[in-house]
């Protein structure tokens, strides 16, 4: 009974001692696999919410924009203006059709070009904050991605690394992009063959950093150089383009260059990519 | 005071946050959307419904990251509770205190991030928040507040009557 009425009288600390504590041993395992498999899943049951609220979104912005596109219509046309913009709305959807065609078209030309197995994928979410740049796509264990795989997307013409799959649930999966601190990649001046590593300078970050890199390379490495994964180590196979040299750091009392490395591929804009199937 | 609707209203936003607040981002940064809910739901109905609820909408957040599982959960749930401790002190104008708490709750969700950094080494969180987009976040998440009070004061479940003994 009195443990009862201190309960009653303390039931908010005691419900925030059990989360916090909850959180707390969680954090701490989350770096093992004891929390692997109830994340997975949750991931899969969040990931099918996150598909419908984009596709709602794209749906809106795309709503938005004809109706923007209606009222400038609006202003040039006097009598025949309905059956104008009738005509034009179908021409419209013919030419937003088309490039569509093209655009699968040419993804589906480079998913067939690609030298590795892939896995083609839809962006369907972003990280909920602005600390992690998370990706999340539509892709899962299901369809054969597996932990640890990277991932590439085509911008420009070009095959640029995006990251690696961090976390595979049923459906979708968590990808943690090139420029997170926490991401490494042995990579490979293109054009000198100097070698160095590559890794993220955090969320946000436009430019990438290229570190340990032979200081006498200075001479020969020139702006604009591309950088490409050098296939050291099982993770990622050598020669994705991962971004153009664009600037040279060297500190005296350092005994190798650190290089500031631009990105390939445009995170803002990515809508596609494909997850490389490196094992299993 | 039922922890349902609060709980319904911060996974929402989560979800948004992961989706649809990715269109509206100024200078690589979004909103906190959920921060807001949770001092708005503290303020309004206590510390349990806001802590429970920050608590559900913190995991979704983690699924949804590479940040360890917890990471979210533990600061939403902090944060609750502890505006949840206001309730019924502060006057709540339209335009200031939305701002004023908002702006107070970003920093202590900073100071918890950096002491969880430097107790579980998160790599990636590693100078975050003294970065240009974390303080663009501040500002961005105290100039939507506002709004979203005067949003989330329409809604019932979130503005129980006072009682007065």
């Amino acid at each position: 009974m009195k443990f009862r009425t201190a309960f009653d009288q303390h039931r908010a600390v005691v419900v925030l001692a059990v989360c916090v504590v909850f959180s707390l041993v969680t954090m701490t395992f989350s770096s093992t696999n004891v929390v692997v498999r109830p994340r997975e899943f949750g991931l899969t049951v969040v990931s099918a919410f996150q598909s419908v609220f984009t596709g709602f979104g794209r749906f809106i912005a795309s709503t938005i924009n004809s109706v923007a596109e209606l009222r400038e219509l609006q202003a040039d046309y006097d009598l025949l203006v309905e059956q104008v913009r009738r005509y034009e709305g179908l021409e419209n959807d013919i030419f937003e059709l088309r490039s569509e065609v093209e655009s699968l078209r040419e993804l589906l030309g480079f998913s067939q070009e690609l030298q590795y197995d892939n896995i083609p994928a839809q962006i369907i979410g972003k990280d909920p904050g602005n600390l992690f740049g998370a990706i999340t796509i539509n892709r899962g264990s299901l369809h054969g991605v597996r932990t640890d795989m990277p991932v590439v997307a085509v911008q420009g013409g070009r095959q640029g690394l995006v990251g690696r799959v961090q976390r595979a649930g049923l459906t979708a999966s968590t990808v943690v992009p090139l420029t997170d601190r926490s991401f490494y990649v042995a990579s490979r001046l293109q054009r000198s063959r100097y070698e160095g590593l590559v890794s993220g300078t955090g969320a946000g970050s436009e430019t990438i950093s290229m570190r340990h890199v032979d200081k006498n390379a200075r001479d020969n490495i020139a702006y604009g150089e591309s950088v490409i994964t050098s296939g050291l180590g099982s993770l990622y196979p050598r020669g994705i383009h991962i971004g153009t040299v664009e600037g040279i750091q060297a500190r005296p009392y350092e005994t190798s260059l650190e290089l500031v490395v631009r990105p390939l591929v445009e995170f803002a804009v990515l809508e596609y990519v494909f997850v490389i199937r490196t094992h299993g | 005071m039922g922890i349902g609707i609060p709980f319904l209203v911060a996974a929402v936003a989560a979800l948004l946050q992961s989706t649809l607040l990715d269109f509206i981002r100024i200078g690589g940064a979004a909103p906190d959307l959920v921060l807001v809910i949770i001092v708005f739901t503290g303020i309004k109905t206590g510390p349990m419904p806001a802590q429970v609820s920050g608590f559900g909408a913190g995991l979704l957040e983690d699924l949804m990251t590479t940040a360890p599982l917890g990471l979210h959960a533990l600061i939403r749930t902090v944060t609750g509770f502890s505006f949840g401790f206001v309730r019924n002190k502060v006057f709540l104008d339209v335009v200031f205190m939305p701002i004023l708490l908002c702006t107070g709750a970003s920093l202590l969700k900073a100071l918890m991030l950096l002491a969880l950094t430097a107790v579980f080494s998160i790599e990636s969180l590693s100078g975050a928040v003294f970065s240009v987009r974390y303080a663009i976040e501040i500002g961005y998440t105290a100039l939507i507040s506002p709004a979203v009070f005067a949003g989330l004061s329409r809604i019932p479940a979130l503005n129980p009557r006072r009682t007065y003994l």
